[in-house]
């Protein structure tokens, strides 16, 4: 079941409603209330990721009871029965992890270089599970740590870990940020229901109309790369990077503006990446909540930069190496986290030639800015090539008909000329904001109007006329689905 | 006390009478701002009744049409409901071209229709002929043949008609249903007389398409025929001799009323994943066709080559849109260019021999 799906808008007033019969209606105390509403939040979070295939409930409800049962602080003690419950909660999630999504991979990988037939699974890669194996980790590790108290409840533990807004494709969030919610009486509030439907319909506005429309040019120069013209196929790669940012950023909108209508929070997921001066930032604004999840369970506990500066470099590189890896098992994908780590290397290495401090930011300067957003652009443009050519060679093809500067056919694809533009815009929209503001750094922001306006209602009902006549609806899932 | 929980009531009763009015009106501002939107994003005349046969129905006549959803494009109809811009000045109609969506031209601007580009060779060349365009949607060789006998005898032709094809290999089936009259029925619009008012407003002609759109994707229909379509149009015995039974009509027809009949080709191409752009037709399919068209008199125009030269040589393709699948749907403003010069290259060499 997609959010820009028929199926989806009615299984989600379905349970607005049962949660607003609850919370509104049903004589309970509040305690009961809140257990019956997380109750409801829970089999509607089943029922959602079953729509794909009933059989994924069974993993997903194999890792909730490994996580829960295994989760135990740190104890001195009994130090050695706490690592082994550590290696118990860590190991298994990773173990289906790497059987599910990996093991063809590299028994394919290592069948081809020793030209030995592979035997492989077949299974099919249950969606979101990179999402829920990656929140049940972080609970795990951070009970051992002492970070948080081990979950009492295995109803709000379970919640935590399917609620369906952001089961499958993020934000990956972490149990300190969740958990805190299921002991509040969340409600669904007209306030909430007033920015979280906006919120949502902003997400649609961006996957259906944006991205899936953007999609039928990339798929095409993707294809078939050598047929079109090197202009042609740099506005493909810029109109990918345009196409994944609204599909990914407008599927976490979906999910924030889902959870916000229940009372709910979720962490922002996307900060006007394309804005961003150098890769270091880059990854503070993208996919935030898997590059902070990478920082605290992956490259701090390698040591981080607190090992001098070659183990810095390195660890660097085992993160976003693993991080690459991460998003599907391809060579291409480990390609493109190794680009992002060697630049993350060099940007590092750069401030330490010029010896910037730790935190430091260097002057502003219009120029100097403009040619680092423009140079990082370009930088993670190319890269993403990598990242949506289904293959190396194929991505080599896309590299050579773009460099090669070489004729064929001329495509002047009006969606993605048109996203360019619409993001320019938002982008000037929040440096204006920011300057009014006085905000040091630009942010994104969600438009969110008072529905109490007649003008606001006018524009809010305009957006989704627009969504209802300008959305491609030959179905085009949510990239994010495949990891 | 019950007085101020009365007042209470009664405010509050007022702010929801109030939003929902408010909710009203911003949802009436908001479709008159989505329906002017698609005035000129999307905005095709609707079909209505065609009264004297020429085809099965007409477009609204004398409107304006924009359509922004293949191409981009404008134009306004003429008063019979079909696409000719170019002003007649009076004369008759020396050419009569007969087709489907692809010869009405609603996806390029008016000026840049075949029939318009037509008018102005013929303008350049200083023989001064009208070319009248009858070409409406889904309107295929089949159901023109059927209407061919009506068409000739309502605009009367003085020198050619002209008939698009986008099959060689004909259909028998097809065949003897327009050799009988007997084609199915076309309904103009949803033929719902409660829903024909709503029709006419563009942003619920757009709201239609997107789910007609939506049916298509969920019976499993391909966005664009992807598929290697390549040599599928090859005559077997009974195409072939469906094939030679519709050209004698046409021919027979058009001799009737005094004209000389022109079948032009637009061929069915499909642009592989190797790169190579590849018709439905074979060569030895369209040299089959062209030799039973010499047989009967009839001048072919086949603008495969030119197609495909233009897309060898220049990297432009026939088809497609800025904001469709590049080389796949309706013929595009230089398709239309290619198969306007195909069409005159052949009636020229005719008159040459």
């Amino acid at each position: 079941m997609s959010f820009a799906s028929v199926s989806f808008l009615l299984f989600f007033l379905v349970v607005l409603l049962l949660l607003l019969l609850v919370q509104r209606v049903l004589p309970f105390a509040e305690i009961k209330r809140r257990i019956i509403c997380q109750g409801i939040l829970l089999i509607a979070s089943y029922v959602f990721y079953g729509w794909w295939n009933m059989r994924l409930c069974l993993l997903l409800m194999g890792i909730t009871w490994i996580s829960f049962f295994t989760a135990v602080k740190k104890d001195e003690k009994h130090l050695r029965q706490s690592r082994i419950s550590l290696l118990i909660g860590v190991g298994t999630p990773l173990a289906v992890l790497g059987i599910f999504k990996y093991y063809d991979f590299f028994v394919t990988s290592f069948c081809d270089v020793f030209h030995l037939t592979p035997g492989v699974l077949n299974l099919i890669l249950p969606v979101g599970i990179s999402f829920y194996t990656f929140q049940a980790l972080s609970y795990t590790i951070d009970v051992y740590t002492g970070k948080i108290e081990k979950e009492k409840s295995f109803l709000q533990f379970a919640l935590y870990l399917s609620f369906f807004p952001q089961l499958v494709a993020g934000p990956i969030v972490k149990a300190s940020e969740f958990l805190p919610q299921l002991k509040e009486n969340r409600k669904v509030t007209l306030a909430g229901l007033e920015s979280g439907i906006q919120i949502f319909v902003f997400g649609m506005f961006k996957k259906v109309v944006l991205a899936d429309n953007i999609s039928v040019f990339v798929d095409e120069v993707y294809r078939s790369p050598q047929i079109f013209g090197s202009g042609t196929v740099a506005l493909a790669v810029a109109a990918y990077a345009i196409q994944i940012y609204m599909d990914f950023s407008g599927y976490s909108d979906m999910a924030i503006g889902c959870a916000k209508c229940m009372g709910y929070e979720l962490p922002v997921n996307f900060n006007l990446p394309y804005i961003s001066h150098n890769v270091s930032e880059f990854w503070k604004r993208w996919h935030i909540s898997l590059s902070s999840w990478l920082m605290q369970y992956l490259y701090i506990p390698l040591g981080g930069n607190r090992k001098g500066r070659i183990r810095t470099y390195v660890n660097l590189m085992i993160t976003m190496l693993l991080g690459g890896l991460w998003h599907g098992a391809e060579w291409s994908f480990v390609l493109w986290g190794g680009l992002h780590g060697l630049a993350l290397c060099i940007h590092k290495g750069f401030r330490k030639l010029a010896g910037y401090q730790k935190g430091q930011e260097r002057k502003k300067n219009v120029l100097v800015d403009t040619l680092s957003i423009l140079g990082t652009d370009i930088f993670v443009c190319i890269c993403w090539i990598f990242f949506r050519a289904e293959n190396v060679p194929k991505a080599w093809l896309v590299l050579k008909q773009l460099f090669g500067f070489r004729a064929g056919i001329t495509h002047p694809y009006s969606f993605a000329i048109a996203a360019i533009i619409i993001l320019c815009i938002a982008t000037v929209a929040a440096y204006l904001r920011a300057a009014k503001k006085k905000e040091k750094t630009v942010n994104g922001f969600y438009p969110v109007m008072d529905l109490n306006h007649f003008w606001s209602l006018v524009i809010f009902f305009v957006e989704i006329g627009l969504i209802l006549g300008l959305a491609y609806v030959k179905g085009s899932p949510f990239i994010y689905f495949q990891f | 006390m019950a007085g101020r929980t009365s007042e209470k009531g009664n405010t509050t009763g007022k702010t929801i009478f109030c939003f929902i009015g408010k909710v009203i009106g911003a949802g009436i501002t908001a479709f008159a701002i989505l329906a002017l939107f698609c005035v000129f994003y999307y905005n095709p005349p609707v079909h209505e009744p065609c009264g004297n046969g020429v085809t099965s129905y007409v477009r609204q006549a004398d409107t304006f049409w924009a359509r922004g959803t293949e191409g981009f494009a404008m134009g306004t109809t003429d008063d019979s409901g079909y696409n000719n811009s170019y002003p007649a000045d009076g004369r008759k109609t020396a050419i009569l071209m007969m087709g489907s969506s692809q010869t009405e031209g609603l996806y390029v601007n008016e000026d840049d229709c075949v029939s318009y580009l037509l008018n102005e060779k013929y303008a350049e060349d200083g023989s001064n002929r009208y070319v009248y365009n009858v070409g409406m949607s889904a309107h295929t060789i089949y159901r023109n043949i059927s209407n061919l006998e009506n068409a000739l005898k309502v605009y009367r032709p003085a020198e050619y008609v002209a008939l698009e094809t986008g099959t060689l290999a004909m259909n028998p089936v097809e065949a003897a249903q327009a050799l009988n009259h007997e084609m199915p029925a076309l309904t103009a619009g949803s033929g719902i007389p409660a829903l024909e008012v709503l029709e006419k407003n563009p942003y619920i002609k757009l709201l239609y398409q997107q789910y007609k759109n939506l049916q298509s994707q969920n019976n499993g229909e391909a966005d664009v025929t992807i598929t290697e379509n390549a040599g599928y149009d090859v005559f077997g015995d009974d195409t072939y001799a469906a094939t030679e039974e519709l050209l004698a009509y046409i021919s027979r027809t058009a001799e009737e009323a005094d004209v000389q009949a022109v079948i032009y080709y637009i061929p069915d191409m499909t642009l592989t994943e190797d790169g190579s752009y590849e018709c439905s037709a074979s060569v030895d399919t369209r040299d089959t066709f062209a030799e039973l068209c010499g047989k009967y008199n009839i001048i072919f125009a086949d603008m495969t080559d030119s197609v495909e030269e233009a897309y060898v040589k220049e990297h432009i393709v026939a088809s497609g849109f800025d904001n469709t699948t590049v080389g796949y749907g309706h013929l595009n403003a230089y398709g239309h260019e290619l198969l306007a010069q195909c069409i005159y290259d052949a009636i020229g060499e005719e008159e040459q021999r």
